[in-house]
């Protein structure tokens, strides 16, 4: 199946007030699946989105999704899809189901459609003990997973979720991961946006990294790895110079910290001297967070 | 779509929320109440019929108002509007929804205000205009107060632009008072406020005023072509995909 989910081409947004958001966003996402758009606050993930979620213009440049037009053709754009909005709340005095049901009832649902859909999606979402809860009642995170339910529910052929996980725990955010994979496995593809390095490294079939309302990366997440020359990465906290450390491989600070991406044998060296010189050090394979870091880097 | 949608919304929205809040229909009815006791304190049992039709306007004017900061705070703080504008439900069925929640919290004041206003004219042709005046005047101001709330960038000036549309719309004009009192340099403006006219067919209705067919026509194409305009202004003006 190789659906065209998502093209974007050269699309630009700028607000009013002159603010760059989207600078020449050119890209696409094919088949069916996860596909994230992955980069720091204000690297215009959201503006992204609106503007393909059909609730923001383009200040040029096009974007196609399933195949549909969301300046020309937004009513079937619209039809096809469902968005859950970044740090989105819930009405106070209604619960979980009346947002879920009555979401899908206004979207034109049966009443045994809107109830089933509603009750799989509560279920999934481990929200049914709280089904009958008013919303000012719940948590934090009920309320985010209230808003993940809503969109969930629906089972459009694509779900724009954006930063769905922001402010969950670990817990919950794993149980949000694996409901996104099985929507996926069922019913359609998800775009989302997040910052979390991990999240996108866990779910993702592709990835874009938006830096700066612009493109610096795009694709698997072994490709984007591959993107890094070296295969393995040191971090120092101190003890060794930068000059000292530059001998091994490639720096890269990050915050209080020295990342050294470098070979194999170069990154047992210098793991032995640091233990000789009790200096505490740490040290893994390259992961997303290290070419993220790199590009952001490189973009600076 | 269609109808279903709205009612639902309406349904949730309005009544769902109702149930679970009174305080809210409390809030709506309020002015009024403390309006027409006002005037039947100071003036008098004669101040009751003018009273009961502007307090019975002021009441739809205030369900429309109320779609205003309703809904812009549906989409500048809780962001749920996005869930909807990236839908297949288009703005006017949104904007109807929201205004159908609106009159739910406002239904016992109007049922309250209704009675005594057709005990006034129980004619076949009063009840209807009793009726239909203030569903004209709901719609034209949740249409004005929709188009607004699309271009309003926060709450807080939600809430302050519907305080001054619903001042300029049942304080300013002759609602509570007799169009003559007006001077005449000014009557052209009252005019061209739509809640004018809707008080006046009322007050006609109700034998508080005695205008002439012509006069009460005018004031018929007046709230028709107020209906349309405010309906052209939410569907073809208010930016309901933002730029």
């Amino acid at each position: 199946m190789n659906m065209e989910i998502l093209k974007a081409m050269e699309l630009t947004k700028i607000y009013k007030g002159g603010v760059k958001a989207l600078d020449n966003v050119s890209f696409d996402f094919y088949g069916q699946g996860v596909f994230t758009i992955l980069g720091r606050n204000g690297a215009g993930k959201t503006t992204f989105l609106r503007i393909i979620g059909t609730q923001l213009l383009p200040s040029k440049g096009k974007a196609y999704v399933l195949g549909y037009d969301v300046v020309k053709e937004s009513k079937n754009v619209r039809k096809n899809i469902t968005v859950m909005p970044q740090e989105g709340s819930t009405l106070p005095p209604l619960t979980p189901w009346d947002h879920v049901y009555y979401t899908l009832r206004i979207r034109g649902f049966s009443k045994e459609e809107a109830r089933e859909n509603a009750l799989e999606a509560l279920s999934a979402l481990e929200l049914l003990e709280y089904k009958d809860v008013h919303a000012d009642q719940l948590s934090g995170g009920l309320r985010q997973r209230t808003l993940v339910a809503m969109a969930m529910a629906t089972k459009s052929k694509l779900l724009l979720l954006d930063e769905p996980t922001l402010g969950l725990d670990p817990l919950s955010r794993r149980n949000i991961w694996k409901v996104i994979r099985e929507y996926c496995k069922k019913y359609g593809s998800i775009i989302l946006t997040t910052h979390y390095l991990d999240e996108a490294e866990i779910l993702s079939d592709d990835i874009v990294i938006l830096n700066n309302g612009k493109v610096i990366a795009k694709g698997s997440v072994e490709q984007l790895k591959s993107e890094v020359r070296e295969k393995v990465k040191v971090e120092v906290y101190n003890g060794f110079t930068e000059e000292e450390l530059r001998s091994y491989g490639r720096i890269v600070v990050v915050g209080d910290r020295k990342r050294v991406l470098t070979d194999e044998k170069s990154a047992q060296e210098l793991v032995k001297i640091s233990i000789k010189r009790g200096v505490r050090v740490q040290t893994s394979p390259i992961t997303l967070d290290d070419v993220f870091v790199d590009l952001a880097a490189e973009g600076e | 779509m269609g109808i279903m949608s709205v009612l639902i919304l309406g349904y949730m929205y309005g009544f769902l929320w109702l149930r679970r809040n009174l305080l809210s229909m409390v809030w709506l009815f309020s002015t009024p109440f403390t309006i027409l006791f006002l005037f039947y304190t100071i003036i008098g049992e004669k101040a009751l019929p003018t009273a009961f039709v502007g307090s019975y306007i002021m009441i739809f004017v205030g369900a429309g108002v109320s779609v205003m900061g309703d809904i812009v705070w549906i989409k500048r703080e809780i962001k749920l509007q996005d869930i909807f504008v990236a839908s297949p439900l288009s703005a006017l069925e949104y904007m109807a929804g929201i205004a159908l929640a609106e009159l739910f919290f406002s239904a016992p004041g109007i049922i309250l205000l209704f009675i005594p206003l057709m005990i006034m004219n129980s004619s076949l042709s009063g009840i209807i205009t009793i009726i239909v005046v203030p569903i004209f005047t709901w719609v034209i101001v949740s249409a004005i107060s929709f188009y607004i709330s699309t271009y309003v960038p926060n709450a807080r000036n939600g809430w302050q632009i519907s305080s001054i549309l619903s001042l300029i719309l049942t304080i300013l004009p002759p609602i509570f008072y007799p169009i003559e009192i007006i001077p005449e340099v000014l009557k052209p403006l009252a005019y061209l406020i739509p809640t004018t006219h809707s008080a006046q067919i009322l007050k006609q209705c109700v034998k508080v005023v005695t205008l002439s067919s012509n006069e009460i026509l005018m004031s018929w194409a007046y709230l028709i072509l107020f209906l349309v305009f405010s309906i052209f202004l939410a569907v073809k003006m208010a930016r309901w995909r933002e730029i």
